[in-house]
């Protein structure tokens, strides 16, 4: 595949070219950034764009947002916590609900106006989820080959939900680590563990991407660790089973092991002294799997950033078909999508 | 007004004779047509002549038959009249003396086809597309293609397809045909009646169409009859000739790309012929010395191969049982085998001892087509005729590459293997039968209908594989191996009815029912036709018509390149057929002095039309391929003018399009945009020119508004963003052709052609595609973008050698 990449690098360096004046677009866009429904609060982030690699940036101050839901105005708010490089955050100070449609419109002088529609999906019912150990090896990577096969745990979240051609789906799992402990653990050590724990670790997830897909998105190159950042979802496309919506996901197992077992000494306010006493910490993992029903505009969103990034043919050379160039804002940029969210809450698996 | 070509046969003249009152055979009632009766049953021979002759001029006496020669006859006959005669097999020509009234279009009713006279086919055509009550038809005699030009050196229907208005050529050279704003994986080929799948050899430079065993073509790009389905854009249906009952005889041909040779004749005269032609790339034989060359001249042992091979075969047999029964066994294979091997010599050095291996790189690539069918026509009258077709096609590619690193042939400590092999491979078979009745029980009807059936096989597999040796020993092993398959039937059934109540008026109404299933899916299609002619004088024609298809195997594709990692697949519940509908309509017209001209206009919209999204630029992906399609739906309109002129050495043809092509893809843009295809404008421009008997001349000047591209033009946060999809329009194409062609007839009475083509001879440099780049001006240390457009294509000049014997 690669040789074929160099062919085409080599016709590109044996090929005449000819300067051509850019298209240059005469003014910059509006972007738009939303995701209604997520659980971190319904936003709606506003920013302009430079037509073709202007360096200056302009300001989102001055943009108007009005959005409707069913028809009906919808309270927007500033977020002036919202810290962007001439962007603009409006927050939603009413809820939406699923099933409603949504309208955003946005104007602001010396840019065109933008619309954008989105429907808030059905919230996510009946999930089951089961988890079982799983052997599969797959890396990108030859020359990382370990010899020996990878066990990784397979999380598998079922939903009673019909698959149709606008039920768009993605799951993700978090890990994090907490720590049980024995007997008394003395401040000092426990506060060394405590910050661990908080600490919510979400790489490291497997991304199965020779199952059969279903109507979503593959969150990663199928076979690579995908490295998550913090907070970004990432989605993975579920299959379908008699009508069920399943998604797979694997993510490396780690059993429950000791990480400190000592004798530490606690302060006895009765006698006024330290006392000696004998302490075990028990490191282990949580998680939470979450499960998104996405708008169609979400999904094409991810998906159109994700054939950019990982395209094995560059997409500006028009030999591939343009579904990269997606957006829903009639008039700018972006996506103004939707979805709903079903969270499993912290579990261990034993 | 009468008609300027008219079919005369002489039929027309015994029908003509037989209704003639009864005459003594004196001097004084004896005329030239009287006496052609007579030669016509003395000798078998058919004339024919144009309308505009006068044949009941007095005339002598003819030798008597018995004792005289053909020759004699004719001599006598014509001696003293203004009209010439040709001698051509069973026919004699008959023409004007008078250079200035020589006609020079005939048109003639022969069941024997293989005596066709060329001049008289072409001119059947035409007249056939003026009569044709279907719009978007086009016509193309095979001969035309065995006259001379060729691109590259190698005569291409394709690329002869690609000159008609209305179609699109995509990447330049390559044998792209988006027709009426079709995705080019839309267009029905058949090769006598069954359809093939993988149309060109070398990644798309010529068409897999040998052009010498093509006997005509009509080509459709709207108004399809209700016999064509499966398809949306366009159909062309290629017939092949069958051998020569009577005479042994071929051709010999040479191109720049590659040589062929053809061969007929009777294998029992007069019942059963043979026709058999083969064709094969000759890059090996350059690239064979090339390869040793550089091998030589490698420094550190490196060597090196690449080679490409194409074949392509056709043969038939024809068998006649009787004058209404005929058989025939029709194959076509063709191939197309790239190779590519390299190795690096490695050497390295461990506590001071020497160890060699190599870096190595294998890649293997075929594809291609076998075609296999068996075809019966039975003649049951003059108004009843069976046509039945049994067929097996296989289309197949196959990809395998295997990459060695390190491979050592003596290990020492820590040296690593690595292998990796990769192989992807997919096959269709198409096993199918159709029976076609044409019945006409009135001068008012003309009914068609037909049954068919096919069952699609569909098997696609990929292994890949993965081993690490380290100092010799297995260390790590990964194997992992899919197969996938469907199993699709098609059954069609249709009916049509030309019906002609009036002389001026006729109508073309049809339906075509098709069932698809695959799986446990079912799809039922109904696809309504209909075509009306409405003939306002003998020289002007109207039509107008309604189409409806649906097509339900789809080129899963995952990127525009004609290269062999397409596979087919079927529909499923998933993947609904692609549908279209179309209205057309236009004015046909055939003017004095031999000019024709159309003007026909389109409207036509596709749904269910799908772009792959996955982000496999090259292999598609297997797995998963239903949930890496979008849906979307297209749309195309515009309008074709065509005109024509010809006379007896120059035949000028002229091509102009305007048209829309746009796309609506819900999962790309949320609005209608232009496809990739969509080139406002098209002109071509075609002019032969017939100097001598020994040397004629071609040109061709192609122009069409420049293809589509997508380039960013919005920026944030260093991330490029588009503002429309196809949001660029390349710089025009233009290019100007020019082929001469010199006869010349060999010692022993053969003719041999020497065609010579420039193609692009203005060497101007069409964009194939576009791209962002950056440089460093002279006086600046800093990197600065530039948007360019590159091409590839200059001037190129070919040959193609023609010895017919």
């Amino acid at each position: 595949m690669k040789k074929i990449t160099y062919v085409l690098l080599l016709l590109l360096l044996v090929s005449c070219e000819r300067e051509v004046d850019f298209p240059v677009d005469a003014d910059g866009r509006i972007f738009i950034e939303s995701f209604i429904g997520r659980a971190e609060g319904d936003k709606i982030n506003i920013r302009i764009s430079q037509p073709a690699y202007g360096e200056e940036s302009t300001s989102a101050e001055n943009v108007s947002v009005y959005l409707e839901a069913d028809g009906k105005p919808v309270g927007l708010e500033r977020d002036m916590d919202y810290e962007s490089d001439g962007g603009v955050s409006y927050i939603l100070t009413e809820k939406v609900s699923p099933g409603q449609k949504l309208r955003l419109a946005a104007a602001a002088k010396g840019v065109p106006s933008v619309e954008a529609v989105t429907s808030v999906p059905q919230q996510i019912s009946d999930v089951v989820i089961k988890s079982r150990l799983a052997t599969v090896h797959k890396v990108e990577d030859p020359y990382q080959l370990s010899s020996e096969p990878r066990e990784l745990r397979e999380f598998q979240i079922t939903t009673s939900d019909r698959l149709d051609k606008e039920a768009y789906f993605g799951v993700q799992v978090c890990k994090r680590i907490v720590h049980d402990t024995i007997g008394r653990v003395p401040d000092d050590v426990w506060e060394k563990y405590k910050a661990k724990q908080d600490l919510v670790e979400v790489d490291d997830l497997y991304v199965n991407g020779e199952s059969s897909e279903g109507i979503g998105i593959s969150s990663s190159e199928e076979e690579v660790f995908v490295d998550f950042e913090g907070g970004e979802m990432r989605c993975m496309a579920p299959s379908v089973s008699d009508g069920n919506v399943i998604g797979e996901v694997y993510v490396k197992p780690h059993n429950k092991y000791m990480v400190a077992a000592n004798y530490g000494y606690i302060y006895d306010p009765i006698t006024e002294t330290d006392k000696r006493v004998k302490y075990e910490i028990y490191e282990t993992r949580e998680y939470n799997v979450k499960v998104f029903r996405l708008s169609p505009e979400m999904y094409h969103s991810f998906k159109a950033r994700y054939i950019m990034d990982w395209s094995d043919i560059p997409v500006h050379l028009g030999f591939s078909p343009v579904t990269y160039t997606y957006t829903n804002v009639k008039g700018g940029l972006g996506v103004f999508g939707a979805m709903s969210s079903y969270e499993s809450g912290w579990f261990r698996i034993d | 007004m009468k008609h300027v070509l008219l079919f005369i046969t002489t039929i027309i003249t015994m029908v003509l004779s037989a209704v003639a009152p009864a005459q003594t055979r004196s001097q004084q009632e004896r005329t030239v047509r009287s006496e052609m009766e007579v030669i016509h049953q003395a000798f078998g021979v058919n004339f024919v002549f144009d309308s505009s002759i006068d044949l009941n001029i007095p005339c002598r006496a003819i030798p008597d038959a018995d004792r005289a020669s053909l020759e004699l006859c004719l001599e006598t006959l014509f001696k003293g009249t203004e009209i010439e005669y040709e001698i051509m097999k069973k026919y004699i020509v008959l023409t004007q003396a008078d250079k200035r009234r020589k006609p020079k279009d005939y048109t003639i009713f022969i069941e024997e086809q293989h005596d066709t006279i060329d001049q008289a086919t072409v001119t059947a055509y035409i007249n056939r597309r003026h009569n044709a009550t279907q719009t978007g038809l086009t016509a193309i005699d095979g001969s035309r293609f065995r006259k001379g030009y060729a691109v590259l050196g190698s005569p291409d229907l394709i690329k002869e397809i690609q000159n008609q208005a209305g179609v699109s050529g995509g990447t330049e050279l390559l044998s792209g045909l988006y027709v009426h704003g079709g995705d080019g994986t839309d267009n029905l080929f058949l090769i006598d009646g069954v359809p093939l799948y993988q149309v060109s050899h070398m990644l798309g430079l010529i068409s897999s169409f040998n052009t010498e065993v093509v006997d005509n073509i009509d080509f459709y790009k709207s108004g399809f009859p209700s016999r064509y389905g499966g398809k949306l854009s366009s159909v062309v249906d290629v017939t092949t000739r069958q051998g020569d009952m009577n005479e042994f005889h071929g051709s010999f041909n040479i191109g720049l790309l590659n040589g062929g040779l053809q061969f007929e004749g009777p294998i029992v005269p007069g019942r059963t012929s043979f026709n058999v032609a083969v064709r094969r790339s000759w890059f090996d034989v350059i690239t064979i010395p090339l390869n040793a060359i550089y091998n030589m001249t490698t420094p550190y042992g490196d060597t090196g191969r690449i080679n490409y091979g194409m074949t392509d075969f056709n043969a038939s047999v024809t068998h006649l049982f009787d004058k209404d029964n005929r058989l025939s066994l029709n194959v076509y294979a063709g191939t197309d085998k790239v190779t590519y091997k390299w190795k690096d010599l490695m050497v390295r050095y461990w506590e001071g001892t020497r160890y060699t291996g190599y870096s190595g790189y294998d890649m293997d690539v075929r594809w291609g087509n076998v075609l296999t069918s068996l075809n019966w026509d039975r003649k049951f009258s003059d108004n009843l005729h069976l046509n039945t077709v049994m067929y097996y096609v296989r289309t197949n590619s196959g990809v395998g590459m295997i990459a060695d690193k390190w491979k050592m042939n003596s290990y020492a400590p820590d040296f690593t293997d690595l292998t990796n092999t990769d192989r992807n491979y997919s096959e269709m078979h198409d096993i199918g039968s159709k029976a076609e009745l044409d019945w006409m029980p009135s001068e008012y009807h003309h009914i068609n209908t037909g049954l068919s059936f096919v069952g699609h096989l569909f098997r696609t597999e990929r292994e890949y594989s993965n081993l690490k040796m380290i100092n010799g020993q297995l260390k790590y092993s990964e194997n992992d191996s899919f197969s996938n398959g469907y199993n699709a039937s098609e059954m069609s059934a249709y009916l049509s009815d030309e019906i002609s109540p009036v002389s001026w008026f006729k109508a073309n109404l049809g339906l075509r029912y098709n069932c698809f299933t695959q799986g446990g899916y079912t799809h039922h299609s109904f696809e309504p036709r209909a075509a009306l002619r409405l003939q306002l004088s003998p020289m002007t024609a109207l039509k107008l018509s309604y189409t409806e298809m649906s097509q339900a195997v789809h080129l899963l594709r995952a990127n525009y390149l004609d290269i062999p990692m397409a596979t087919w697949v079927p529909s499923s519940s998933k993947v609904p057929p692609m549908r279209s509908k179309q209205v057309a309509g236009g004015i046909y017209l055939n003017l004095p002095h031999n000019l024709n001209f159309n003007i026909e206009g389109y409207w036509k919209t596709m749904s269910d039309l799908y772009e792959y999204c996955g982000i496999d630029g090259v292999f598609p992906d297997l797995w998963n391929w239903e949930n890496e399609l979008i849906p979307g739906k297209g749309r195309s309109y515009g309008a074709e003018v065509e005109g024509r002129w010809r006379t007896g050495n120059m035949d000028i043809a002229a091509y102009y399009t305007l048209s829309w092509t746009e796309r609506y893809f819900e999962g790309i843009w949320h609005d209608w945009y232009p496809a990739r295809n969509d080139n406002r404008h098209k002109f071509t421009l075609t002019a032969t020119r017939k100097f001598s008997d020994k040397f004629e001349m071609y040109l061709g000047w192609h122009y069409h508004t420049g293809d589509r591209a997508t380039v960013p033009t919005q920026t944030l946060d260093g991330q490029t963003y588009y503002t429309s999809p196809y949001n660029y329009k390349l710089s025009d194409y233009h290019r100007l052709d020019l082929g001469f062609n010199f006869h010349r007839t060999t010692k022993r009475g053969n003719e041999s052609i020497w065609n010579l083509t420039l193609y692009n001879a203005y060497c101007r440099m069409n964009p194939l595609f576009s791209m962002l780049d950056y440089y460093k001006p002279s006086d600046s240390n800093e990197y600065k973008l530039k948007f360019v457009e590159a091409a590839a294509i200059p001037v190129i000049p070919s040959f193609n050698y023609t010895l017919r014997f």
